[in-house]
């Protein structure tokens, strides 16, 4: 009878608790937990701050700006030294930004997010919410291995450097896939591939600077197409932007008078908002001043030579920031880049009168006095402006690489006490030297030196 | 006999006549049956209790004595006399015996049991020992008294107490802490200690099995007062102050004010401050560096100047903080206990009230209350309520040392609060020069920090509620058989206020940061004027619930004791925080803010959002766990036992057959001698082995991701990856062997209890290296590491002097480990990513937690410091920091103590009781701080050795502090840092606390007792192994020393 009464309790017990205990344990454990599934977390993903920006390194590889001796020295962070002077370094040290990392944390997001939308649009029809996301998710893969194509690859020079080495291109979710190296060209496919799905999937338009929309996919592929020497099609979509109504600011009608001029919104001249990482360290870099030689290339009648500049105590400190001076420095496309490329691509191309005509209409709302070149002078003015113009948005590195394949022979100079560095035309170390970290545990083929 | 004795008789009245007296022997505090008590009778019948406590005498005479007899519990004799002749169901109720421990009973939180049928390794601490030392929580408390306990402040878990070592690598170290039947989420020092009865340390495999995942870090076990049955009532009262001076800051290893004036004009003259003075930023410079720069513009004179270095030369910030926010630490205690009961009903009550203020006007107030109550239904059913409330709060007073900055630096030594009138002065927080220019237009709230003033403008309280309540229900289905259903619930509500006001330095500098000023004067406040009100608040809920079977019966020699049972557990936790600008104290009005648009800052004129600081968190954490326990013993000798748990708990993102997970211990214990009155009274030897695991969040089966924030350019929120598919991850395993033995000598003066064990971790989470590119940042979790660890807990204990005026007992622990990285994936082997020895170092063969340093060879006649690469005398800082292999760095010994333990002594005369007590940490190494100069230049954090650094050629003979050369090194700085000349051995004693006590008797009023007390705690360091001079528990921390002596007097009364 005993016995009995425990048999049955004991029953019931487990029973009520077998029965309960599945759902019990399916309860979320924090709330803010989720798996991705639905297409707001897939945004939610690509929202993720480290999206909108860039790498430094290439920035920093550039010898646009300037830092005093005392200024340099009292940097603790070797990495950003030696890169300052192009010493190859293999940061290990880990106390600057790695933008290798950085860029690649952006492309696995973008692939979640391209992988995860296949996944919905396998059981329900393609919304305009999945193609825009599909599309975000195509371009930050794209233009992230653009911009780290041109900090660890060599410069296209032609045919002959597809089969150099080119980054590894990653798909998959799986973090557990092995990374190998593809061609250079292989690379510049892929980055045109993205653009183009980008292109596919984007509208015409976009209600905020930061998701990107059609004008933002044709300035990068003129960007891109630029960098492969393939001024044809570089030119047609920069002419595209134009047609997309971005309109050049007038910098004669600019206040010079708050610390820094620009804003970032209800700014015409921006295509998509963008943003050189700038966290750890070497932030100070960009804070700082503006290499004297270039300073002075800027004429008085130039209004850059007073909006982008402020003599402060010693030197020339860079206030030109689209982003007002707000975290990273604004690195996006403009219109006014696209004139630019347009001046150029027209020129390769042998139509200098369009050429003119596009460097004319720039300097129009740049400088107080538009000049006049001779046929010869063209295309150095045009590069000149380039270099006036996009200073600390990260193009210049990529810029010199690019036009030292075409012969310029521009040597990139620093002097640190009395100490000469240099970095010469073509030179391997204008391939940076990929992490050891990466070398290591992936085992790919280390940039030649 | 001569105690006092209360018998309680429940009568059954039957008219059948039988010829014998038969009933039950149960204990008077718990009801519980009480086996093997000797029953005689006057005219000479002897027989025992059984397991149930049920007896038999046949044909007892009338007017015989019946004595029950038993180790534990007070002799009691019973007259049967004509009433009671001839009754069958006569139950005796006997009182424990309060002092004695001769059988120590165990609570592991599910059940209670004596020792003697337990084969684990179990501590057990009285109320007496934890009431040596004045103190509102136990955490400090316990390592003084428990064995096998430490309080570890060098490794990465400071101020943690922790059981018998490492057991694993990764996951949570925190011992479990059980409040009676069920874990304890709150912080176990917002217990009152006076309501704490026992406290049991389960150290070993089969002590803590039964709890589970939780429980490999070992279990703190704490057990409250609890009432008894039919007792008279009795209260107890207690009163108590504790008083402290300030901590001695003198004692701080800063450098003086002249060395650091010396350092920043030798900086200066090299322009290390060129960009500082006019970076457009505005960051702060010191007094001597602006008035340096205002030297070289000529805007003083050097005769000002001068004067100014002379004046701060002599200042001393530790001086202002002292005049102005110290004062003595007192700490007050008062507790109220009473508790009685009927043969149906007990009850225990108390009320404590603890009111702290700590040295820098910190105030700390706790009330206390508790009921607990148990009543008999019926004679098979019993029910039991537990009740406890704790509120508490805190309101923060004046500065602490170190929380004075200058902006994002440490302060300045020569700094200075008041001057020479006593007018409140400023600390620099932006560069002064420029804050005064603008303060000249006038269009901005004044922008400095006056530390004297800027405490009174900043209110910062924290309340706090708990409510703990435990209720049961326990239901005898059979003699053998009891069913228990228990329940729990804890709450606890806190919330707390920050309030900057508008005249605090923070509202201001907020304020004027986000001030626009117009192209026409118009001055246009982002953050409108007002307070600054900060609130959070958090809410945390736990219910337990489980159920559970205990069987327990005796057959001749055998007997089986189980228990079976199911529980579950959810733990949910909210967390909100948000903020109040342009708040009005007065009339509770506060201002709307835009957080949409990025404003620029008035300085730089970069653009930011204002913080909205909102937060807002939901956790529900769920466990589900059947358990069993068994133990079976042969004639009280001989134990065998084994438990068996599951646990499973409700991870995001796993796989359901890998959220549960299977633990299980064996053991075995053999009573070998037990007699009295000899040489070896007493050798009990036990063996136990068990297997316990660990989960870690990161197992997931897919990729998880986090919602964490907004983004505000898209005004949309943004997701992080929380884990990333991880399928192979799995339950990490530790299994723990014990073999003990406890042995008494001599009459029981000698008493001996010695534990040996071993872990093994196999499957250990340890971080594995990934290649960035895959994209997931360049580490994750594996089950890659393998880790050892074995040790000895000693517990040792002599009466030396045992007479009824003298008394003289000495006891020491002395716990033992060594814990050994057998396998540990680590990809690079640099010597640089083995220094910080508040990480895992994870090198194989030596502790999980070790000091790794550059090999050292002095200072060269130029005082740069000279270390090796690769086997050469290098000064190439950057090759011997970056490049230097792990196996060229010198291994300089643990960082959690090999040895540790306590010990002390009572001395007894009459009603005076001297009692002091000592804490030992051996074997261990600790690296000393010195001066860094690079991290000297840029935050201000000072080290005295800047005076004995080298300065001329020949130093380098009687110092090991490099000299200070301009362009800092860092590398150079780092080798220093982390080289061998800097590592001290560890190993000191320090005496704990003296407790003088005076206990009379007091004959004119036989119920009442009382005891007065004196105490002193923090006595020092006896010994220490370094001859630097520094206390090894305290020296890696920066702006800290250690406790100051504290003095206590204090009252108990009882009646």
């Amino acid at each position: 009878m005993k016995n009995k009464q425990l048999y049955i309790s004991l029953l019931g017990l487990t029973i009520l608790l077998s029965a309960g205990c599945s759902s019990f344990l399916d309860v979320k454990s924090d709330k803010s937990l989720a798996v991705p599934t639905t297409l707001d977390d897939y945004q939610a993903i690509l929202n993720e701050v480290d999206n909108f920006l860039a790498p430094p390194e290439g920035e920093i590889m550039s010898a646009d700006h300037y830092l005093p001796d005392q200024t340099y020295d009292a940097i603790a962070c070797q990495t950003s030294k030696d890169l300052y002077r192009w010493i190859d370094n293999l940061q290990i040290d880990n106390c600057m930004v790695n933008g290798w990392a950085l860029a690649y944390k952006n492309i696995y997001r973008a692939n979640v997010a391209i992988n995860g939308i296949k996944d919905i649009e396998n059981s329900q029809p393609a919304s305009d919410l999945s193609s825009n996301i599909k599309g975000q998710a195509h371009f930050i893969r794209g233009i992230n291995y653009f911009e780290l194509a041109q900090i660890w690859l060599n410069a296209y020079s032609g045919e002959e450097s597809r089969t150099k080495l080119g980054l590894p291109l990653k798909f998959s979710s799986d973090f557990n896939e092995a990374t190998k190296r593809a061609t250079l060209g292989e690379t510049f496919d892929q980055i045109l591939v993205d653009l183009y799905e980008a292109e596919r999937f984007l509208p015409l338009s976009s209600a905020n600077l930061y998701l990107p929309a059609k004008p933002a996919v044709w300035a990068y592929l003129a960007k891109v197409y630029l960098y492969l020497h393939n001024y044809e099609v570089a030119n047609t979509y920069a002419a595209k932007c134009l047609d997309a109504g971005y309109q050049l600011m007038d910098y004669s009608t600019v206040d010079g008078t708050p610390t820094f001029p620009f804003k970032l919104l209800a700014n015409s001249e921006i295509i998509y908002a963008r943003f050189l990482s700038s966290s750890g360290s070497p932030a100070s870099l960009f804070t700082n001043g503006v290499s004297p030689q270039l300073y002075e290339m800027y004429e008085d009648d130039d209004f850059r030579k007073t909006l982008f500049f402020r003599y402060m105590s010693n030197r020339n400190i860079f206030r030109g920031d689209y982003n007002s001076g707000s975290g990273g420095n604004f690195c996006g496309p403009t219109i006014a880049e696209m004139y630019l490329i347009l001046a150029e691509t027209h020129y390769r191309m042998g139509d200098l009168i369009e050429a003119r005509k596009y460097l004319s209409d720039f300097q129009a709302v740049r400088k107080s006095r538009v000049p006049t070149y001779a046929d010869s002078e063209l295309l150095d003015a045009i590069l000149l402006e380039r270099r006036k113009e996009l200073l600390y948005r990260g193009i210049r590195f990529g810029d010199v690489k690019r036009l030292n394949i075409l012969g310029e022979g521009i040597t990139l100079k620093r002097s640190i006490r009395e100490q000469e560095y240099a970095l010469p035309p073509n030179d391997p170390k204008s391939a940076l030297l990929i992490p050891q970290l990466v070398i290591e545990k992936s085992g790919i083929e280390q940039n030649p030196r | 006999m001569k105690s006092k004795i209360f018998i309680l008789i429940l009568l059954l009245c039957n008219d059948t006549v039988y010829a014998q007296v038969a009933g039950r022997v149960l204990d008077k505090s718990t009801g519980k049956p009480i086996a093997n008590v000797t029953i005689t009778t006057d005219d000479g019948q002897i027989t025992k209790s059984d397991r149930s406590g049920n007896y038999r005498i046949s044909d007892p005479e009338h007017g015989t004595n019946l004595y029950f007899r038993h180790l534990s519990y007070m002799d009691t004799v019973v007259k049967i006399d004509v009433d009671y002749q001839s009754k069958k169901d006569l139950t005796i109720f006997l009182d424990r015996k309060s002092t004695q421990i001769e059988e120590v009973v165990i609570s592991t939180g599910y059940k209670t049991a004596a020792k003697d049928r337990l084969t684990g390794s179990y501590t057990t601490v009285t109320a007496e020992q934890l009431q040596k030392q004045i103190s509102s929580g136990i955490t400090s408390v316990l390592p003084a008294i428990a064995s096998g306990v430490m309080l570890e402040n060098n490794a990465d878990f400071s101020g943690r107490l922790m059981v018998r070592g490492l057991s694993t690598i990764r996951a949570e170290k925190k011992p479990l802490i059980v409040l009676d039947h069920f874990p304890y989420e709150g912080d176990i020092d917002d217990i009152n200690p006076h309501d704490i009865a026992t406290v049991t340390v389960l150290k070993d495999a089969a002590a803590s099995a039964i709890w589970g995942v939780r429980a490999g870090n070992g279990v703190i076990v704490i057990t409250t007062k609890k009432g008894g049955f039919s007792q008279k009532s009795k209260f107890n009262l207690s009163a108590n102050v504790k008083t402290a001076s300030p901590p001695d800051l003198y004692r701080l290893d800063i450098v003086n004010s002249t060395d650091f004036i010396e350092m920043e004009e030798f900086l200066f003259e090299n322009n290390f401050y060129d960009q500082r003075i006019i970076d457009y930023t505005r960051p702060a410079l010191t007094p001597i560096v602006e008035a340096l720069a205002k030297l070289r513009d000529n805007e003083i004179s050097q005769l000002e100047y001068d004067a100014l270095k002379e004046r701060l030369r002599a200042a001393d910030v530790r001086d202002g903080y002292l005049q102005n926010f110290f004062q003595r630490s007192t700490l007050q205690q008062y507790h109220l206990q009473g508790n009685g009961g009927t043969d149906k009903l007990s009850w225990i009550t108390s009320l404590g009230y603890d009111k702290g203020i700590e040295h820098n006007k910190n105030k700390n107030n706790r009330l206390t209350y508790r009921l607990q109550n148990q009543v008999k239904v019926s004679p098979k059913l019993h029910f039991d309520s537990d009740l406890s409330l704790i509120f508490q709060s805190m309101d923060f007073g004046n500065p602490s040392y170190g929380s004075i900055k200058m902006s994002t630096m440490e302060l300045y030594p020569y700094a200075e609060f008041s001057d020479a009138e006593g007018r409140p002065m400023r600390i620099p927080q932006r560069n002064n020069a420029y804050i005064d220019r603008v303060a000249e237009d006038g269009l901005l709230l004044d922008w400095n920090y006056y530390p004297l003033l800027d405490y009174r403008h900043i209110t910062d309280v924290r309340n706090q509620s708990t409510v703990n309540w435990n209720t049961g229900l326990r239901y005898d289905i059979s003699s053998f058989l009891d069913l228990h259903l228990k329940y729990n619930l804890q709450q606890s509500r806190a919330h707390s206020e920050n309030q900057f006001g508008e005249e605090s330095y923070r509202a201001r500098d907020l304020i004027n940061s986000f001030t626009e000023v117009g192209t026409n004067g118009t001055v246009i406040h982002r953050i409108p004027k007002g307070a600054i009100l900060d609130r959070s608040g958090s809410n945390n809920f736990a219910h337990n619930l489980r159920a559970q079977f205990n069987y327990d019966q005796s057959f001749e020699d055998h007997a089986i004791a189980a228990l079976l049972g199911v529980e579950g557990r959810i733990y949910k936790s909210t967390t909100d925080a948000d903020r109040i600008y342009g708040y009005k104290p007065e009339n509770l009005s506060f201002a709307n803010v835009d957080y949409v648009t990025q404003f620029p800052n008035f300085i730089t004129g970069g653009r930011n959002n204002i913080t909205n600081g909102q937060y807002r968190s939901e956790t529900d954490i769920r466990f589900a766990s059947a358990f069993a326990n068994t133990v079976y013993s042969y004639k009280r000798r001989v134990n065998l036992s084994g438990s068996l748990r599951r646990d499973a708990t409700n991870l995001f993102g796993v796989k359901t057959n890998k959220k549960w997970n299977l633990l299980w211990s064996l053991g075995a214990s053999w009573l070998v001698v037990d007699q009295s009155a000899s040489l070896l009274n007493r050798l009990n030897v036990r063996t136990t082995y068990g297997y316990s695991g660990n989960v870690d969040p990161t197992m997931a089966a897919v990729n998880t991701i986090r919602y964490a924030g907004t983004n505000t350019w898209l005004n949309q929120p943004i997701a992080m990856f929380a884990s990333y598919a991880n399928p192979q991850l799995k339950w990490e395993t530790v299994g723990t062997l014990n073999v003990g033995a406890d042995i008494k000598l001599w009459n029981d003066r000698l008493d001996i209890s010695v534990d040996w064990f071993k872990k093994k971790g196999n499957d250990l989470f340890g971080l594995d290296v990934t290649d960035p590119t895959a994209g997931i940042g360049s580490t994750i979790v594996r089950n890659v590491a393998k880790m050892n660890a074995n040790g000895l807990d000693l517990m040792a204990g002599v009466k030396a002097i045992n007479t009824s005026n003298w008394k003289l007992h000495f006891q020491f622990n002395v716990s033992h480990n060594v814990d050994n990285v057998e396998q540990y994936y680590l990809t690079d082997l640099k010597g640089r990513n083995f220094v910080n020895e508040r990480a895992i170092s994870g090198l194989e063969g030596h502790p999980v937690y070790a000091i790794y340093s550059y090999r050292w060879n002095g200072l060269d006649n130029t005082g740069n410091p000279v270390g090796y690469f690769e086997g050469e005398e290098s000064t190439n800082y950057a090759d011997i920091f970056n490049n230097t292999p792990i196996e060229d760095m010198e291994y300089s010994g643990p960082v959690l103590p090999r040895w540790f333990g306590s010990g002390g002594g009572i001395l007894g005369y009459k009603f005076f009781e001297l009692d002091f007590r000592l804490i030992y940490k051996l074997g261990h190494s600790i690296r000393t701080r010195s001066v860094d100069y690079t991290t000297m230049v840029a935050s201000n954090m000072t080290h005295s050795d800047y005076a004995l650094r080298w300065r001329h050629p020949g130093d380098e003979k009687n110092t090991s502090v490099p000299a200070m050369n301009y362009p800092l090194d860092s590398n150079r700085d780092y080798f220093y840092k982390y080289a061998g000349v800097l590592v001290e051995p560890g190993s000191h004693i320090r005496l704990q606390y003296i407790n003088l006590s005076y206990t009379p008797s007091v004959s004119f009023f036989p119920t009442l007792k009382y005891s007065l007390f004196a105490n002193v705690e923090n006595l020092g360091i006896l010994w220490k192994a370094t001859a630097k001079d520094m206390d090894p528990d305290y020296e890696n921390m920066y702006n800290s020393v250690a406790p100051p002596r504290s003095y206590a007097v204090g009252l108990r009364v009882q009646f």
